[in-house]
């Protein structure tokens, strides 16, 4: 996929088919996220530097999916990928205690953003196959979805690594894709 | 008239005479685009002599002179060309990179990147010189204003395109008034304006100096990708759009004074070559055409290509032209006589995005999705060199004006400088 490529994948879309974008901590689970809704090998996953696209069928639409690297010091570029997005997917690790607080500041700052406003978002909550893990209903409570009133919402348990749940929330995407203009 | 020095210029090849006409010193340039190395230097020299008064017999010997040194420089470059080697690794983007340029010594090149800077380098110790902050988004389109080399423009998906001073850091004006990202930005070679192309589907005209707007040129029905000023007068321009055409505009007028209609996809690159005589467009169609650009007419529809051609570019004599494909292969066609296709460039294992011709014309530099950059030898169409390293695929790559030393930038962060 070269620049061409990504400028074709820029343009305000055609119909049927939609920008995701996938956003979160480092380590959250979103490039295995990428991989496995393009059904590929998911046991090769290291650091996203840049940005990841892929192109994935679904239900008849055309999903640019573009993972975006989430180390902090590239957090604050991940206003260069908001531009025409129609949905966004928030991936959280759910068995990461310590940086709740972290991914929760992070998703309150995304949902503050004109470019993002009232773009439906989609949590996945990641790695439930942890021992450790919490259940999305308190990931829910963390993160304060219930307070959201300016966008449609859903949060969905999922395991990445074996695509457990991963088919449920893109259900869930096909099915409040925003009418286009 | 009197003739006073030869001035040469290695690339296209070409003398030029500065001469003394009623005390006014004046300069006429000769093109010798035939000039190879089997060339007899002797016989090219009376030729000249034959047509141009100021070439008198006196002058014959230090015309020679000048003749084989244009020679020795093509041969230097030589069929097989000389060998690079990975010299730096420029690290200090924190971002995937987009596209680069060196400027006209070879001695300095910069890069536009996801970090929303653009970063000037020293070629020799690989050492960072600037980074020009203040864009809002990604630096996607960066270029200095040949020859002089003494203004950065840089355009961005933040909307705006900016002028800098290369020597200070300082941006010295902002190009505003699109609506969509700027994905293509040139200077004309006076230097005086500055055009940028847009994902709004116009394309816009600026004084170089005030940043004014002096025309909006629309007129596409899809995003703007590709612009350039023709090389010499720097009066005309032609754009290439995802809407499947090539408009030529005149810098002095608004509206358009041609477009070219016979692509059946998105244009993907558009080129004039050296002499402005003839348009080169590629197409996500799976094909390159070649239009006269006078009569705005389609000369020939190349489709060698089993899918989407994403580059095109002539050599610096305009002879020949080379296209790139996501069929893994970039091919080189004949332009001045039958169109012929003249060498294939295969070993690619993904889309080949980016593709030009070592100055002299006697390799191709391509770069591809599969991390690799390679150098062909355009008459035979061999790989000489793989140019690996790179972590991530490779978005664009340039060659030094001179011949030694070339660029790729990629989506690993890095740049590398090959020599």
């Amino acid at each position: 996929m070269g620049l061409l490529n990504i400028l074709k994948k820029l343009r305000s879309n055609p119909e049927k088919e939609l920008r995701l974008l996938l956003l979160g901590l480092d380590n959250a689970g979103k490039t295995t996220l990428l991989k496995q809704l393009a059904s590929e090998d998911v046991n090769q996953v290291t650091p996203t530097a840049g940005f990841n696209i892929k192109s994935v069928l679904s239900n008849g639409f055309k999903l640019n999916v573009w993972d975006i690297g989430g180390q902090r010091k590239i957090r604050p570029y991940w206003r260069n990928y908001f531009e025409n997005t129609d949905i966004l997917i928030y991936v959280v690790d759910c068995s990461d205690h310590q940086r709740l607080e972290e991914t929760s500041h992070e998703l309150a700052e995304l949902l503050e953003d004109e470019k993002l406003r009232g773009v439906p978002m989609l949590v996945y909550a990641n790695k439930q196959d942890l021992a450790t893990a919490l259940p999305s209903s308190e990931i829910a409570t963390h993160l304060g979805l219930h307070l959201i009133r300016d966008r449609t919402w859903q949060i969905q348990a999922c395991v990445a690594t074996d695509g457990t749940g991963v088919k449920e929330g893109m259900e869930w995407v096909c099915k409040n894709i925003p009418t286009k203009k | 008239m009197k003739l006073l020095k030869f001035h040469l210029r290695y690339h296209p090849p070409g003398i030029t005479l500065e001469y003394l006409q009623k005390g006014v010193v004046k300069n006429k340039d000769i093109d010798l685009l035939d000039l190879n190395g089997d060339s007899d230097i002797k016989e090219v020299a009376s030729g000249l002599h034959k047509n141009e008064v100021l070439i008198t017999e006196e002058v014959r010997g230090q015309l020679e002179k000048c003749l084989s040194m244009l020679k020795k420089r093509i041969e230097h470059e030589g069929p097989t060309g000389k060998r690079f080697y990975i010299y730096k690794t420029l690290m200090t983007h924190v971002l995937p990179l987009t596209n680069v340029a060196f400027d006209k010594t070879g001695s300095r090149c910069i890069s536009g990147s996801y970090d929303r800077t653009c970063k000037l380098w020293d070629v020799e110790t690989g050492l960072e010189l600037k980074t020009f902050s203040g864009h809002q988004n990604v630096v996607y389109s960066v270029g200095f204003n040949f020859p002089v080399c003494n203004r950065i423009l840089t355009g961005s998906f933040d909307k705006s395109a900016k002028i800098w001073d290369p020597e200070t850091g300082e941006c010295l004006a902002t190009l505003m008034g699109h609506r969509g990202e700027v994905v293509a930005a040139q200077f004309n070679p006076k230097g005086d304006l500055a055009a940028t192309g847009s994902m709004d589907h116009t394309a816009k005209l600026y004084d170089a100096r005030t940043g004014q707007e002096i025309h909006s040129y629309a007129g596409h029905s899809a995003e703007v990708i590709a612009l350039q000023f023709d090389p010499n007068e720097g009066q005309r321009m032609i754009t290439g759009s995802f809407d499947g055409t090539i408009s030529l505009w005149d810098t002095r007028l608004a509206d358009r004074t041609a477009v070219l209609k016979g692509h059946d996809g998105e244009i993907s690159n558009v080129q004039f070559n050296w002499d402005s005589s003839l348009v080169g467009s590629s197409s996500l169609d799976g094909s390159a055409k070649l239009w006269d650009a006078k009569q705005s007419s389609c000369l020939a529809t190349v489709s060698g290509h089993t899918g989407e051609v994403l580059d095109i570019c002539f050599d610096w004599a305009g002879k020949r032209m080379a296209t790139s494909s996501n069929d893994c292969s970039a091919r080189i066609y004949d332009v001045k006589a039958d169109f012929m296709e003249l060498a294939v460039m295969k070993g690619h294992r993904e889309e080949v995005s980016k593709v030009c011709f070592s100055p002299a014309g006697g390799c191709l530099l391509t770069a591809s999705a599969d991390r690799s950059a390679r150098v062909w030898n355009t008459s035979t169409g061999n790989c000489i060199q793989v140019l690996s390293g790179h972590q991530g695929e490779i978005f664009s790559c340039a060659y030094s004006y001179a011949g030694d030393a070339i660029i790729t930038a990629s989506k690993d962060n890095t740049c590398r400088i090959w020599r």
